[in-house]
């Protein structure tokens, strides 16, 4: 309990949110996350000490509290009319099949907007419109695409179609910045050179190469997250020595690339560990990573409950929690380390399948060599088309040289799709395994026995049991 | 927390943590209903369709019938308020409830009151107003353009409380009820597009509002935009 607080805190707010969204009453949804944290607690103490009860008592209090709030915010009903004329602000703009998705933010709420490409306002435009409003569209099947959930993560409230829009100022601030990158990148670098740029700055997926890399079962790479805030940790950390300086310094830097890929579930939730790890330093008490993980997934859910739908956050979650529990067992040897791959990949593959239908098998293969390539070549990508996007003369040609060692890279993971050509579709007994080896690594994280490791553990399949 | 074998603690614990696992599975389990339903899940009345927005304009339905949505927050369906959506220039702009038979001034209360750059004599204060009105407040010296319905009752006021009804017997096309022979006479729709209000209609029930033939394959901004005033979705 003092090892994972945040942990017990994210387990019993997650169960409020799942029970309340299956239509639960708001006081039941709570009550049984109380519950499931309680549990936990329950199943992992092993000894009472003086501060146990106390402890318990403030987790539990606390628990009810973020419960409540979250649920009462996904409760709440929005009162909308039927069609708005109002000013907003282009706050995301990414394509969406042959067209490209809208969000505008307004007085009356976030709305969405899909228009064709050429039509697309650059982000950060302030915007006029005049357009009628509709619910998005819930998903037909188990599994299927649900608009709703989607938007609703990323905060919009309702879909706009437009009668009339007009823009009114063009870009500023971060999205001026956002865009400005965005262009030169696009038109100063070769392809793959532009796609895995575009991904490490503004966050934004070239289709050839998420296509590429989803086959590979590497697109996990071209999402901003702790990968990504782990190599600019590690950069800024060598320019600062140590002390406050250098926390200072990595914070800022750490929150305004954050804001510059466009804050992004994943990337956010990985800078809000740093963070509060950093913080932890700062006061002289480190947090554990497993709870520094919790603890952001907690922020991010009390900013948008409605984020615990998102598949992004879910698998940055779920990814990150098992990583920062069998952290130690990477640093022990290289077979461990890809053992900790192999067990990464069925922890996360339940999910992938179910968002994307299926998960290739060769990921287990190409992630082990992957994690290491990349952590050199995103560094050596940034360095190699710096001089290019600046406008440095024999920019190009250096970032077009450059090129032939991504293009290795495809042909090492093009072959592995040829050895390894299956892929494994969503099943339950998956998701059974996935929740039994997330249990193991939570339990292990909040220093449960060996000899009982199994009991609190057991808790996830259980409950995926009764209510998948 | 590391110990070397399980004691009596260890058992009791074990224990109080499976009920309370259990406690949560059987809450979770039993109450999953609500809205209409028993707490077994069956449904005891229609349910309405679960979605946390609602829409608050009156020709989001037919005439006279308040939704179920409507009626869950106590919208135009509860006898004793009314639901206003108050703009402009007033310091929080929103959907307001407001006990049935009130005049402008009780939604500007609501509202939080004129702004500072609010015309606070270009309202009439005193007017009536009706359920699901929207009442807009302009700014000094900003004109009065009024793109929608002008309800007597509010002079100054911009509302928007269009009954469906009431435009049927004005010469618009009800897109419910018209044959194709008669959506073809409005401007930019050729049999081809008539035919798909039809089968759109057909597929999804009636339009609920004018709004709705965006969502037909066809019919753009543009189009609408030319047809809107020409059309009705009264029943």
């Amino acid at each position: 309990m003092a090892r994972t607080p945040a942990f017990i805190i994210l387990a019993g707010l997650c169960c409020s949110v799942f029970f309340c969204a299956r239509g639960a009453f708001i006081s039941v949804s709570v009550i049984a996350g109380i519950l499931i944290s309680c549990s936990w607690i329950l199943l992992c103490t092993e000894r009472i000490t003086p501060d146990w009860m106390p402890c318990l008592l403030i987790i539990l209090i606390l628990t009810l509290i973020i419960s409540l709030f979250c649920v009462l915010r996904i409760d709440r009903k929005i009162y909308l009319p039927s069609s708005l004329n109002t000013t907003g602000k282009i706050i995301m703009s990414r394509p969406w099949g042959k067209r490209s998705a809208i969000l505008l933010s307004t007085g009356h709420g976030k709305f969405v907007y899909y228009v064709n490409h050429s039509e697309a306002p650059p982000e950060g435009s302030k915007v006029k419109i005049d357009g009628a409003l509709f619910d998005f569209k819930r998903s037909d099947s188990a599994g299927g695409f649900d608009e709703y959930l989607y938007w609703r993560s990323k905060g919009a409230v309702k879909k706009i179609i437009p009668i009339r829009m007009e823009t009114l100022a063009g870009p500023s601030g971060i999205s001026y910045w956002r865009n400005f990158i965005r262009s030169r990148i696009a038109q100063n670098l070769p392809a793959r050179m532009s796609g895995y740029m575009l991904a490490l700055t503004v966050g934004e997926r070239d289709g050839a190469l998420a296509e590429l890399h989803r086959n590979a079962g590497t697109v996990h790479l071209l999402s901003i997250s702790g990968f990504h805030v782990g190599i600019l940790a590690a950069f800024v950390s060598m320019l600062f020595r140590r002390g406050i300086c250098r926390i200072v310094s990595l914070s800022v830097v750490l929150w305004l690339y954050i804001l510059l890929a466009g804050a992004p579930h994943g990337g956010v939730r990985a800078a809000l560990m740093l963070q509060i790890y950093l913080l932890g330093l700062l006061i002289g008490k480190p947090s554990s990573a497993f709870n520094s993980v919790s603890a952001a997934g907690v922020i991010l859910i009390i900013c948008n409950p409605w984020c615990f739908f998102d598949i992004g956050w879910r698998l940055s979650m779920i990814a990150a929690l098992f990583l920062s529990a069998a952290g130690t067992l990477i640093r022990r040897s290289w077979f461990s380390a890809l053992c900790v791959s192999l067990l990464l990949w069925l922890v996360t593959a339940p999910q992938v399948a179910w968002a994307f239908k299926e998960v290739p098998v060769a990921g287990i293969l190409i992630n082990a060599f992957a994690i290491p390539f990349f952590s050199l070549i995103f560094p050596a990508v940034f360095l190699f088309s710096l001089p290019s996007v600046i406008g440095i003369p024999f920019g190009y040609s250096i970032a077009e040289a450059f090129e032939y060692l991504l293009k290795i890279w495809e042909i090492f993971s093009q072959t592995a799709i040829r050895l390894f050509p299956w892929s494994i579709s969503y099943t339950f007994p998956l998701l059974l395994i996935s929740s039994v080896l997330m249990g193991i690594a939570a339990a292990y994280a909040s220093g449960v026995s060996r000899n009982k490791i199994l009991l609190p553990a057991a808790i996830f399949p259980l409950f995926l049991l009764l209510f998948a | 927390m590391h110990g070397k074998g399980l004691n009596k603690f260890n058992y009791f614990f074990i224990f109080l943590g499976l009920l309370c696992f259990i406690a949560a599975a059987v809450l979770g389990y039993s109450f999953k209903g609500r809205f209409g339903q028993d707490t077994a899940g069956k449904s005891t009345v229609p349910m309405p369709v679960m979605e946390d927005t609602i829409d608050v304009s009156s020709n989001s339905q037919p005439a006279g019938q308040p939704s179920a949505s409507n009626m869950q927050a106590g919208g135009p369906g509860d006898s004793k308020n009314w639901i206003v959506y108050v703009t402009g220039y007033v310091k929080k702009p929103g959907v307001y409830e407001i006990p049935a038979g009130s005049r402008v001034y009780r939604a500007l209360d609501a509202a939080g009151g004129f702004s500072a750059k609010a015309d606070q004599e270009a309202v009439n204060l005193a007017a009536t107003i009706e359920d699901g009105a929207h009442i807009r407040f302009p700014a000094k010296g900003e004109t009065n353009v009024n793109n929608n319905t002008v309800s007597s009752a509010v002079p100054n006021v911009r509302t928007q409380t269009a009954d469906a009804s009431k435009n049927v017997s004005s010469g618009l096309i009800n897109i419910n009820t018209a044959a194709q022979s008669d959506l073809e006479k409005l401007p930019g729709i050729g049999p081809k597009t008539a035919l798909s209000i039809i089968n759109y209609r057909n597929a999804n029930g009636a339009f609920k509002r004018t709004e709705d033939l965006l969502l037909v394959k066809g019919i753009g901004a543009k189009k609408y935009d030319a047809i809107k005033s020409l059309v009705t979705a009264g029943k």
